[in-house]
């Protein structure tokens, strides 16, 4: 039977952290993830790194921990975080009483919040709205989720930490209320089988309360559903917060040529509820409009949501009154020894979060290293020797992009494959400058773990992330996989299918404008030439 | 003001057949256009219909015409008329030495790139399924370094779709475009255009001579040359002693590139007079007549009179319908009537990108009677002298029925003639 100290369940920011904190502190862990790793809340959020201004307010301690973590993961994580700065902004709609509030508020905590003229503020981000009343500089940042969840688990697995993909836990197993393994199920081969085990950790998100039902302890997390929009285009170069009583639709957050407005706040009863509508869009549009006038001028590439894992010990609250700050249940209070689950959080505070959890379960195994997250880089820096002979290469503006999205060995180890084969270093994906080489690379080595389908691909490599959406690289991925006999028992069409159909599911909430030529080019190729659909005579 | 007996707008294949059917007839025509139309993305067949309804029942448009909606541009046209501009274009292209084969009453099924089966109705004679099956060696040909076409792709698929029992084989034939690999990539163009000459033609041929035996079936991506004639073809077919097809590809599409060509030559011999980058922007109308229309060129506007107009600027893609908001549809030049399938949310686009149903944004466009005259709810004509083409019209979903290039023949033909009896 196949065995590790600790099981992690769930391959979000929180379970990536604590795979890392314990792989560092020698801990022999396994994250067991059930479908692909980001692909819950982790990956379906803005994007934000939390300055802790929108926090400074309601809840202190979790604005105290917000500037704190935000500093370290600058350092540790300086390769997924984009240094924007972040503006609060009145607008003649928002209370001024709570400006004074929000300004005492930021300083208790210390945090940085400069003042500065509604005109300047204007100058530095022309799209920005006229009427604001008050605007002040907080040091927000963008952050790439995708990139910070496998940078984690590329740094635990330096010092021994494992991870399995497609990997649904289906069963808690123990003995005399100690916790003996997991059961679990391969999600492609469907089979079933045992990972012995003497700590569980589980860290599902809004899934928490699911797995915890496997030894029937309530857990009660209530998945809320935050809907966002990706626009085209950076319209500001600043994450824009409005100032005011935190509400739905509020925060711009730009990522390289993209913008993501967001995002709004609904109880729904499954994490998987993740269909957009086009009322929420609409919805969304009519506050975003406040803060950036010109807003329906911008192309919508899509709309995605997510769920927050709001924790609540009282089943009756719901929605935004609920503590966005998180919990850890050792559920020995419970009866069952060797089982925890963490609760609630958010992303900016992941390594805090995980920094606990570890502490509670070196307590249990008797491991008296000390945590190390917060001072080591989660991967070295790239080598500038590297950097330099991917320019021979590489498209050079697409250079440092793909630096950063592939990290010092798998960066290596796609150079020399453009470097002694030139025919990959033809470029499949053109929106996001993404080349067989990289593709091959995320698809080929199993150590950058488990490429299982296009959208596997995707999230590791942005191919079909950008204005076309898939139209192109889709086919031209398939291709390349069938031409390098990477696609095994799959079913070519299905896999294109399922692929675009992901794509097409941001996209039929917001089908206007540019919006709509795109889907009728996407279905000009793929049904009308290629005849996807059909074609057996 | 200039002033001629029919003004075009729109340069795709609806614009232009529409130009060449009045000009030959002896009208004065012009065009204008700002794009070119979809034909490198269609890639140069004339499907007519093959699914009326349901993915998995295809159908001739003979079988199926009477089943279709009223809405649709068939049922407005009738079968006679679609007979006709069928006629018309086997004429045509027999004319311009690039004859297209097929009909009404079958389909003829093509290979594509990723291995299945398309049906279409008027094609070249060098996409052809039937070779594939009635051969028992099937070469893939790959070119080296050519994006976009992968043959490892094209056999897997193929062999679900054609059959394992058959041998299949891959070849590659070098282009030799080592400057472009590795730098700005080998496209399909390039091959076609490597193959339109005498030396891409021999080099090609004497590669492929070492490696295929006589009397297989080769499957060429779409690069049989970017002009209209089979020499390319021909001349592959008799080096190899061996039946060979195109499969389609991606755009772009050479064999859209080779009917956009034909049909020029045709515009032009017909003394069509083609205004590029010429974006109509409005029309002078007075009651139901359109006088003329308002024309933006290169730093000018112009304003052109005509007896007869003719609306060829397309759907969603090339801008000749918006979309403002979920279900507002709007045609931007004369703000016709527009016909929206659906009035809810949720019917406006399906769940599913591809399912076996049609998609109802792709549905939506301007109401016409049986000559192609716009038509208000009541079914009034709303401006006499102008008639509408192609992607403009509303009620069919050319992706699902693979009908897209018959309506807008069909359509284009019938407008014509109706724009010469005013």
């Amino acid at each position: 039977m196949e065995k590790a100290t600790v099981i992690v369940i769930g391959g979000g920011a929180t379970g990536v952290g604590i795979l890392r904190d314990l792989a560092m502190r020698g801990v022999d862990v396994m994250l067991l993830e059930m479908r692909d790793m980001v692909n819950g809340s982790s990956s379906r959020y803005h994007g934000l790194l939390h300055s802790g201004g929108r926090y400074a307010v309601k809840d202190a301690e979790a604005g105290r921990e917000c500037i704190e973590e935000n500093r370290i993961l600058r350092k540790i994580g300086k390769h997924c975080v984009e240094a924007t700065e972040g503006f609060f902004v009145r607008l003649p709609e928002d209370d001024p009483a709570y400006e004074k509030e929000w300004v005492e508020a930021c300083k208790n905590i210390n945090l940085p919040a400069i003042q500065i003229d509604p005109i300047e503020a204007w100058h530095l981000e022309p799209n920005l709205t006229q009427r604001a009343q008050a605007v002040y500089r907080v040091p927000d940042a963008a952050i790439d989720g995708f990139r910070m969840a496998w940078q984690n688990v590329e740094s635990a697995k330096r010092y021994g930490g494992r991870v399995k993909t497609y990997t649904e836990v289906i069963r808690v197993n123990s003995s005399n209320g100690q916790v003996t393994s997991v059961t679990v199920q391969d999600y492609f081969t469907k089979q079933k089988y045992d990972i012995e085990c003497d700590f569980v950790v589980n860290a599902a998100g809004p899934w928490a309360g699911k797995v915890a039902g496997f030894t029937n302890i309530p857990v009660n997390v209530q998945p809320d559903r935050g809907t966002l929009i990706a626009f085209n285009h950076r319209i500001t170069n600043r994450i824009v917060n409005r100032l005011h009583k935190s509400s739905d639709g509020d925060i711009f957050v730009p990522h390289g040529s993209i913008t993501i407005l967001g995002t709004t706040s609904k109880s729904v009863e499954s994490p998987e509820d993740t269909q957009v509508t086009t009322a929420e869009v609409e919805y969304l549009m009519r506050i975003g409009e406040l803060t950036f006038e010109n807003l329906r001028g911008f192309r919508i590439l899509r709309a995605f949501c997510g769920s927050r894992p709001l924790y609540t010990a009282d089943a009756g609250a719901k929605g935004r009154g609920v503590s966005r700050g998180f919990v850890i249940l050792d559920h020995e209070h419970d009866g069952l020894r060797g089982f925890a689950s963490i609760c609630g959080g958010k992303f900016t505070t992941y390594r805090l979060m995980a920094e606990k959890m570890a502490d509670l379960v070196c307590g249990y195994i008797h491991n008296t290293m000390v945590c190390r997250t917060a001072e080591e880089e989660l991967v070295p820096d790239i080598d500038i020797a590297d950097i330099k002979e991917a320019r021979k290469y590489f498209p050079s503006f697409g250079v440092k992009l793909a630096a950063s999205r592939l990290g010092g060995q798998s960066f290596k180890n796609v150079i020399k494959r453009m470097e002694t084969e030139p025919l990959k270093r033809e470029i499949v994906c053109e929106c996001e400058n993404v080349t067989m080489a990289e593709i091959e690379e995320v698809a080929k080595n199993a150590d950058t773990a488990s490429s299982y389908t296009l959208s596997d691909i995707r999230r590791k490599t942005r191919m079909g992330m950008g204005t076309c959406q898939g139209a192109f690289c889709t086919f031209r991925s398939m291709g390349m996989l069938a031409q390098n006999n990477l696609v095994k028992d799959h079913d070519t069409i299905a896999e294109m299918k399922d692929f675009l159909q992901a794509r097409y599911k941001g996209i039929s909430p917001v089908m206007w404008g540019n919006t709509v030529r795109e889907v009728e080019l996407m279905r000009g190729i793929y049904d009308g030439v290629l005849n996807i659909d059909g074609g057996i005579d | 003001m200039k002033a001629c007996d029919v003004v075009v707008i729109g340069g795709g294949i609806s614009g232009i057949l529409s130009a060449i059917v009045a000009a030959k007839k002896g009208k004065s025509v012009t065009m204008f256009r700002y794009g070119y139309g979809a034909f490198e993305i269609g890639g140069g067949l004339i499907d007519i219909m093959a699914y009326p309804d349901n993915k998995k029942e295809s159908s001739s448009l003979k079988n199926c015409i009477g089943t279709l909606p009223g809405d649709h541009p068939y049922s407005k046209l009738g079968l006679k008329r679609v007979e006709a501009a069928v006629k018309f274009l086997l004429e045509l292209t027999k004319e311009e030495g690039y004859a297209y084969q097929g009909s009404v009453d079958e389909l003829h099924w093509v290979p594509t790139a990723i291995g299945t089966m398309k049906p279409t109705g008027l094609y070249p004679k060098s996409f052809d399924s039937q070779i594939l099956k009635n051969a028992d060696t099937i070469y893939l040909v790959n070119f080296k370094g050519l994006k976009d076409y992968y043959a490892e792709l094209t056999e897997k698929m193929l062999k679900k779709t054609i059959g394992k029992d058959k041998k299949y084989e891959i070849v590659t034939v070098d282009p030799r475009m080592e400057e472009a690999i590795g730098g700005r990539d080998v496209m399909i163009m390039d091959i076609a255009r490597w193959l339109d000459k005498k030396e891409g033609q021999k080099d090609c041929a004497n590669q492929l001579q070492a490696l295929v035996k006589p009397g297989a079936a080769v499957v060429f991506p779409q690069v049989l040359g970017t002009v209209p004639s089979y020499d390319v073809y021909d001349k592959m077919k008799s080096a190899l002693h061996c039946d060979i097809t195109e499969a389609l590809c991606i755009p772009p599409a050479a064999a859209g590139m080779r009917l956009s060509k034909l049909l020029h030559n045709a515009a032009r011999k017909y003394g069509v007079r083609i205004i590029e980058k010429a974006r109509v922007k409005s029309a002078i109308v007075t009651d139901d007549v359109c006088e003329a229309v308002v024309v933006s060129g290169v730093g000018k506007e112009h304003t052109y009179a005509a007896k007869s107009f003719i609306l060829a600027t397309g759907g969603y893609y090339s801008g000749g319908l918006e979309v403002l908001d979920n279900n507002k549809v709007l045609e931007p030049i004369f703000n016709l009537p527009i016909k929206v399938m659906s009035q809810k949310e949720y019917e406006w686009a399906n769940v599913e990108l591809f399912s076996n149903q049609k998609q109802p944004f792709a549905l939506a466009g301007v109401t016409v009677n049986h000559e192609m005259c716009p038509v208000d709810e009541n079914g009034e004509k709303v401006l006499k002298n102008l008639f509408v083409t192609g992607r403009n019209l509303c009620g069919y979903d050319f992706c699902f029925e693979k009908s897209g290039n018959g309506v807008a023949l069909a359509s284009a033909y019938q407008a014509a003639m109706s724009a010469m009896e005013v």
